[in-house]
């Protein structure tokens, strides 16, 4: 079942010196409960397209649609806070709250009660396979696996039905990758999200369902 | 309220930076607070003196040289010498006219009038006691030394002689003494004035020197201060009464002279001026109003009849605020004040009778409303001092000119002549003064301590300012620092909450609340303790030092008490929460400016690092 499509989105943007295009005339169709990944070399244009699908910019032409309605004419903040979450390679969790309290931001956000979104974050942190000595803990004193998990983890309290995870295991170990790769997977498979992952990892991208190519700024799809 | 709890929370995770943050804009807060304060008390002060001091000049025509005068003693039998001053003209006024004089009044060269009032009595006058008399010496003579003279009559007095009395007469000051005959009448004018140490006793009266007192010459002068022309001769005392003297001119002039010894019973002194504070009583608080009021601006200006009398006079006479006075202005004084010619242990020893051997007529006369009374010293024979009974009027009010009626003439001296200027321009007024190079005319000023003051509160502006200016750096540099530390340094923080599905005005109260509540803590804390430092401060710098060198303490205690009391009213605190309101706005100001930079950031390119 669609939930996210592209048609014809282009986007380019006026650098110090030339117009850049950085996403020309892409066009796919992205379905509930799958996982895709997105490849390319660097300066192909996929983190730009990455935050034109999380709403974060507007394309300038073509336009994007989620379940059929145009993005641009939702609030696309609460389309972020509801539907989308972005998870980054660098994790980007708030190093001055612990792991538990990054989880329940997003929730909180959501006017959840905080007793609601304490149990919820710790249920979801369980589920990403964290021990519960974690919670309490500060992104500096975890793991970088482990930090990607709690970035999953917020991801997941705070989209509803997409994750878009932008080079997810790029700073991580084989063992961790291994990991957080089968996490995302689990999450689209079993508990139903769409992930999208941008990657340069073949490995990665072999344990995904369909994969995007980009090159200087075009998509196809090579499976 | 949950960013706000989110807000606070990530920023007292930074607890050291968080606390250094705020000591540091404790401080600084607080010197701004000390400078400012500082600037405002030592401002306030300056305008409260600026109320309560006031400086004027006074003039004095320096004399072009200093003469001897040879003076006969008959006790010695020799010339005692004195120096006298001499002066080829009289500076005029107009001198003190020149470009860049900023006077608030003034100059003025005042001279006093007398006013015949006969329905009211100088009470308490200290007379001269002088005589007009008629006798004859016991015996022939030259009163070269004390010989007795009998008087048979007394045509003016205060009682000092009576008729048939045998004073004691001597030509003391007269080298070469005219010879009086026994046979002979004479009526002479004298003046009880001890010269010779042994006093002499005729005929079992215990009588005391009498010498002349030359009252029979005019001392008119004209305008220009120069003698206007009498047929009697200089130091004329004496003239010898014949059938129809009296209806002989000099004879008349005599009677006039009698006659004008009433007048001095009933004569007041009036003084007009621009502003009674260049009155010296007035201006060092000798005298001072004490009911009514002062004229106005309106009054001075349009010459209303209006006047100022003495409480003593008010009360002997019976007058009161609102009545009116019938002042007949006979003749003008420009060489003594007031306070010098009208004392209670002197009378006004000069001559009413003009040039014509006539009594000075009246030349103004109008009703004046009494709109104050004044109190204080008067009548002590002081240059400086209120004159007896003196009353004081707008100079504009005599709208008569006075050219034939002056009696005498003199110099500016300080007594005299003054003018008002603004408080610390004396420098500047001198500036230009001495570019005139007018030699023979010096100034003084009084401004009650008011340069020292002036000088001491410069000197704290100029350190509440290097305080107030180092406090508004440090201020700028730590809110500047930690802005840069809590807010541009948390780009990556907003960029992340974007991503989240923050707004941008989440986005803005997570990062600002926190460090609002620190700016606004800080900012506070330190302004109120920088105040109350200040405070204490302040009070153990309190002067107590008023003293004017120049003239006295009296008026510069009188002044700086009324200045003091003045800026005490001055509320610390709202300085202080002035102080704290720019800090905050300044604080807001940069934060915001910081939280718009990272909100123009995008996101994405942010967190995924990349360069396109």
């Amino acid at each position: 079942m669609e939930i996210l499509r592209a048609e014809h989105v282009s986007y380019s943007y006026q650098s110090k010196y030339q117009k850049v295009e950085a996403v020309k005339d892409v066009s796919c169709v992205f379905e509930k409960g799958k996982f895709y990944a997105i490849v390319g070399e660097s300066g192909s244009g996929k983190s730009t397209f990455l935050s034109l699908l999380a709403g974060l910019d507007q394309p300038s032409e073509g336009t994007i649609y989620v379940e059929g309605e145009p993005l641009c004419d939702m609030d696309r903040d609460a389309y972020r806070l509801n539907r989308a979450a972005v998870v980054y390679q660098a994790f980007h969790l708030f190093p001055l709250l612990t792991a538990q309290e990054n989880v329940m931001l997003p929730l909180e956000c959501k006017k959840m009660r905080k007793k609601e979104a304490a149990r919820q974050a710790r249920q979801l942190l369980e589920r990403v396979g964290l021990e519960s000595r974690i919670c309490r803990q500060f992104p500096k004193m975890m793991s970088g696996g482990e930090q990607q998990r709690v970035a999953i983890a917020r991801a997941v309290a705070a989209g509803g039905e997409i994750i878009l995870a932008d080079e997810p295991t790029g700073n991580l170990d084989s063992g961790n990758e291994e990991n957080v790769v089968a996490l995302l997977k689990e999450l689209a498979h079993e508990d139903g999200y769409t992930v999208i992952v941008i990657t340069h990892n073949q490995r990665v991208a072999d344990e995904t369902d369909h994969v995007f190519r980009m090159k200087d700024g075009s998509m196809e799809q090579i499976r | 309220m949950l960013l706000f709890k989110n807000s606070m929370r990530q920023l007292f995770r930074m607890k050291g930076r968080a606390a250094l943050f705020l000591l540091l804009l404790i401080f600084a807060s607080g010197l701004c607070s000390i400078g400012r304060e500082f600037l405002v008390t030592n401002q306030a002060k300056m305008e409260a003196y600026e109320d309560s001091f006031m400086t004027i000049g006074t003039v004095e025509q320096k004399a072009d040289q200093v003469e001897e005068r040879r003076i006969w003693d008959a006790e010695i039998k020799d010339y005692r010498i004195y120096n006298s001053s001499v002066y080829d003209s009289y500076v005029p006024l107009s001198v003190l006219d020149f470009e860049g004089a900023d006077y608030l009044s003034g100059p003025e060269r005042r001279c006093f009038y007398g006013s015949y009032m006969p329905e009211y009595e100088m009470y308490g006058l200290g007379m001269s006691l002088s005589e007009i008399v008629e006798g004859s010496p016991v015996e022939d003579a030259v009163p070269d030394h004390p010989i007795a003279f009998r008087v048979t009559r007394v045509l003016a007095g205060q009682g000092g002689i009576r008729d048939g009395h045998v004073i004691s007469f001597c030509d003391h000051y007269n080298p070469k003494p005219e010879k009086l005959y026994a046979d002979k009448t004479y009526v002479m004018s004298v003046a009880y004035r001890p010269g010779h140490e042994d006093q002499q006793e005729f005929e079992g009266d215990d009588v005391t020197e009498y010498i002349p007192y030359t009252v029979l010459e005019s001392d008119q002068v004209d305008i220009d201060g120069n003698k206007v022309p009498d047929d009697v001769e200089e130091g004329h005392f004496c003239d010898e009464v014949t059938e129809g003297f009296y209806e002989s001119d000099k004879g008349r002039r005599w009677l006039n002279v009698i006659a004008s010894w009433d007048y001095l019973r009933h004569t007041f002194p009036v003084t007009g001026t621009d502003d009674i504070n260049l009155l010296m009583p007035f201006y060092n608080g000798n005298a001072y109003i004490s009911q009514g009021r002062e004229f106005t601006a309106k009054e001075y200006a349009n010459g209303d009849r209006v006047c100022l009398v003495s409480e003593l006079f008010a009360r002997r006479a019976g007058l009161a605020i609102g009545d009116e006075l019938p002042l007949a202005l006979q003749y003008a004084n420009y060489r003594r004040t007031a306070g010098r010619a009208f004392a209670t242990n002197s009378a006004a020893a000069f001559s009413l009778i003009n040039a014509k051997g006539e009594i000075y007529p009246v030349f103004e006369e109008g009703n004046y409303e009494i709109v104050g009374v004044y109190g204080g010293q008067a009548g002590i024979r002081d240059d400086y001092g209120m004159g007896y009974n003196e009353i004081i009027i707008p100079s504009r009010s005599v709208k008569n000119s006075d050219a034939d009626n002056i009696l005498e003439s003199g110099p500016m001296v300080g007594s005299n002549t003054s003018f008002r200027i603004a408080n610390g321009t004396i420098d500047e007024y001198m500036e230009k003064w001495n570019k005139l190079q007018i030699s023979n005319v010096e100034i003084t000023f009084y401004d009650g301590g008011y340069s020292e003051l002036e000088a001491n509160i410069n000197n704290m502006k100029y350190i509440a300012r290097l305080l107030l200016v180092m406090g508004v750096i440090m201020v700028l540099m730590v809110l500047g620092y930690f802005s840069w530390l809590f807010i541009l340094k948390q780009k990556e923080r907003t960029a992340v909450e974007r991503c989240l599905g923050f707004r941008k005005w989440h986005s803005f109260v997570s990062l600002f609340s926190g460090i609002f509540l620190l700016i606004l803590v800080g900012s506070v804390c330190g302004s109120v303790a920088g105040s109350y430092l200040s405070g204490e401060i302040e009070g153990k710098i309190q002067r107590e030092d008023y003293y004017d060198k120049t003239f006295g303490n009296s008026v510069a205690t009188d002044m700086g008490k009324t200045a003091a009391k003045s800026y005490e009213q001055e509320e610390p605190l709202k300085t202080a929460a002035e102080c704290a309101l720019a800090i905050v706005a300044a604080g807001a100001v940069i934060a915001a400016a910081g939280i718009y930079v990272n909100l123009q950031k995008e996101p994405m390119k942010m967190l995924s690092g990349r360069t396109e």
